[in-house]
């Protein structure tokens, strides 16, 4: 199962938490919504766009024993900057990729660990590159996380 | 009746207790937070099971592979 908190749940103080919030005893933060209030913590995404990303990143973890993390958000003017900076703090970096969509510079950026850097070459990373762009140039962001995920998970399982 | 009643104010009334954030497309200016997905729940090889390694944080020597595209 995907996860979509970018913050871990440990750096909010129970203090500075909202009327009807609790840190629960796992860490995670549970609040109340009234009626009528918008959800804003959503994702701009269907439920369909974000079972199919779920379903890509577990079995491409699954297939090939390598963390496949999925960010979208702003990297900076210096995208691949922004993607070199970003990438130690994603779990597991070291035997992980990073496949970086910046949306308002039309970006994507792909980072693979130290650790699988022999299975995770550049040739494979620009192939995920590859596969993402050409379904953000039709409009489609989360397919084109998908078919990174799949194109590259599949090079690596099968070089 | 009263079924016919229900079944129409089904779909009268408002899907969820609350405005939700448009969906986003390509093109538009991504004001939304970042976020990052993972698979967290899936063991690898050496049996670390998710959760972040920020020990290594600002570390560029993690960096193996790389590739990047526009569109």
């Amino acid at each position: 199962m995907a996860s979509g908190d970018l913050i871990p749940a440990s750096a909010v103080s129970a203090d500075n938490l909202p009327v009807g919030s609790v840190v629960t005893s796992s860490g995670r933060i549970s609040g109340v919504h009234r009626v009528g209030e918008p959800f804003t913590d959503d994702l701009p995404f269907t439920t369909d766009e974000l079972v199919r990303l779920d379903d890509a990143l577990t079995e491409g973890t699954r297939k090939t024993k390598v963390r496949f993390n999925a960010y979208i958000g702003d990297l900076g003017a210096d995208t691949a900057a922004g993607a070199d900076a970003l990438f130690p703090t994603t779990p597991e970096a070291e035997r992980s990729v990073l496949i970086a969509v910046s949306p308002n510079q039309r970006t994507v950026e792909i980072r693979s660990g130290r650790a699988v850097a022999n299975r995770v070459t550049d040739r494979v990373a620009q192939l995920g590159a590859t596969a993402a762009v050409s379904s953000f140039g039709d409009g489609d962001l989360i397919d084109g996380l998908v078919s990174a995920i799949r194109v590259m998970s599949a090079a690596i399982a099968s070089p | 009746m009263i079924t016919a009643f229900f079944a129409g104010m089904s779909f009268v009334g408002k899907k969820t207790p609350g405005p939700v954030p448009p969906a986003f497309h390509l093109g538009e200016e991504w004001t939304h937070a970042p976020v990052l997905w993972s698979a967290v729940d899936e063991v690898t090889t050496h049996g670390h099971h998710g959760g972040h390694h920020g020990a290594h944080a600002g570390s560029a020597d993690l960096i193996g592979g790389s590739a990047s595209g526009k569109w």
